[in-house]
């Protein structure tokens, strides 16, 4: 096999080659120095682009009103209580957890959202908002809501702004699993279109949301890190 | 002492060159490592001291400073961090390991200091660990076992196992399985939205086990005499048991049960897969 063209070698950085030209590359890869140094070379770009300086977060801070706003009203079982003390020493609560993903997002504030939502073709990838209010076990005030959007708006503009910067390879498994997540949302809120007032699908649609932010902040952070 | 110890070794003439020290080390340091690619494997033994043995590009350095508290290793090359290498390394037990990697897989056994990995785009597979064990990757598998502490695993594109652990866990990934086998933990916490997630182990008496997926199975086991107040709720999943079970006449999705005194909280929720109860010999779907 004659050296990797740099065309085979971001394919491969992007796991987008066939399976047979992928164990090609590879076994070149483990005799050819040159071709190892480019590709160090190509992984040392893509490590140091995802350490870049984050850009401009939203200039207020959204999260203390939406803290301070936020209602909680829980049925209070054994059940709920167990599962507040658990919570309570492991993360962050569950009638907390639909505006954690608003807060998430703020703290986020860096290139993977945009990269995953930019690029035309894509999927939608802005986060879904929650439900109107149900009276179940937690709610958000309209207030917080439009928070929420402006939050989206602004964390769109800024991913919008820098998604050639990041890692192909992530930004395609992020949005695979992204759009797992959003297919599970979008069942939820297909369910509570019947069932509005679930304490189930309420809680788990909140959770759903927390954790599509958490899939966002954890592929930066680690994308960052060196 | 707060001199540090530069160790540069540079290349001989070969397309690989092969780094091999080993310095003295405080058996309660801690070692940080940091390797954009390549593999990451860590053993134990009792010297106190540190052996690195490590293959890399013959442009690069292996860069090693051993402060008193902490150890650091890293590479650079002419044109910066990034090349790959492969590290084997052999430290005391006792030491704390804190490390990182872009496209790594890491291997580490034996070590009883606390433990923190992280990987892009790697399988992480550790065997011990006490206090505080997080393993954290996006494409990579976790595999944990004999660990005791506070865990903490998470991954998004892959499975994740944990064996033969104690203390508390929680676990998270998006798009794969979740295993707790032959588990001892007082609260445990588990969820995943493409994949089952089973947990055979104790339960305490009063312990907090939460597990949800969203479109795989839960295969709980139910030691006998367990007492547990458990939760069950499923949107279009179903509900099945290895015992006799009290459930709603109306064929409500979400009900709650008591074993025994009912002393830890269980709570299972799939919403569209199945829940299984099961015995200690129950057989697994």
């Amino acid at each position: 096999m004659r050296h990797i063209t740099q065309q085979q070698l971001n394919a491969y950085v992007d796991g987008a080659l066939g399976e047979h030209e992928h164990r090609e590359v590879g076994a070149h890869l483990e005799s050819c120095d040159e071709c190892r140094d480019a590709l160090a070379e190509l992984m040392s770009l893509v490590a140091e682009l995802g350490g870049l300086p984050r850009e401009g977060r939203p200039a207020r801070d959204l999260w203390s009103g939406i803290a301070e706003r936020t209602v909680e009203r829980r049925l209070v079982t054994p059940i709920d209580r167990g599962r507040a003390a658990m919570r309570s020493a492991w993360s962050i609560s569950l009638p907390q957890a639909a505006a954690a993903a608003v807060a998430a997002a703020i703290i986020a504030g860096s290139g993977v959202w945009l990269a995953l939502g930019g690029g035309g073709a894509g999927p939608d990838f802005s986060l879904t908002p929650p439900p109107p209010a149900t009276g179940a076990e937690f709610v958000l005030a309209p207030a917080d809501m439009a928070t929420y959007d402006d939050v989206v708006a602004e964390l769109t503009r800024q991913l919008n702004a820098r998604r050639a910067e990041l890692d192909p390879t992530t930004v395609r498994v992020i949005r695979e699993n992204i759009q797992i997540i959003d297919a599970a949302i979008g069942e939820i809120n297909e369910a509570l279109a019947l069932d509005p007032s679930n304490e189930f699908l309420n809680a788990y649609l909140a959770r759903a949301m927390r954790r599509k932010v958490a899939v966002l902040q954890s592929a930066m952070k680690l994308a960052s890190r060196t | 002492m707060t001199t540090a110890l530069i160790t540069s070794l540079l290349a001989v003439v070969t397309m690989v060159q092969q780094t091999d020290t080993t310095f003295p080390v405080q058996p309660n340091a801690r070692l940080r490592l940091s390797n954009p690619g390549g593999s990451v494997v860590v053993r134990t033994w009792d010297q106190n001291s540190v052996r690195i043995v490590a293959e890399h590009s013959r442009r690069s350095v292996i860069r090693v400073r051993n402060d008193p508290n902490t150890i650091v290793i890293d590479e650079r090359t002419e044109r910066g961090p990034g090349s790959i290498v492969e590290y084997e390394i052999t430290i005391p037990s006792t030491l704390d390991l804190q490390l990182g990697g872009n496209y790594s897989d890491f291997d580490v056994q034996g070590v009883t200091g606390q433990i923190s990995i992280q990987s892009l785009d790697g399988n992480i597979k550790v065997s011990g660990g006490r206090e505080r064990i997080k393993l954290h990757s996006v494409q990579g598998a976790i595999d944990l076992s004999d660990a005791q502490g506070k865990i903490e695993v998470e991954t998004v594109n892959d499975r994740i196992t944990v064996s033969r652990s104690s203390g508390e866990l929680t676990a998270e990934t998006v798009n794969g399985r979740i295993m707790l086998l032959d588990v001892d933990f007082s609260n445990a916490e588990a969820s995943t939205f493409n994949g089952s997630i089973t947990h055979n182990g104790a339960i305490h008496e009063n312990g907090s086990y939460f597990f949800a997926t969203h479109m795989g199975s839960i295969n709980f086991t139910v030691p006998e005499g367990t007492n547990a107040t458990i939760s069950v709720a499923t949107g279009k999943g179903n509900f099945r048991a290895d015992f006799e079970v009290e459930r709603p006449e109306n064929g409500k999705k979400r009900f709650q049960f008591t074993l025994g005194s009912g002393g830890a909280l269980v709570e299972l929720e799939s919403f569209a897969g199945r829940i299984s109860l099961r015995r200690p010999d129950g057989e697994e779907e």
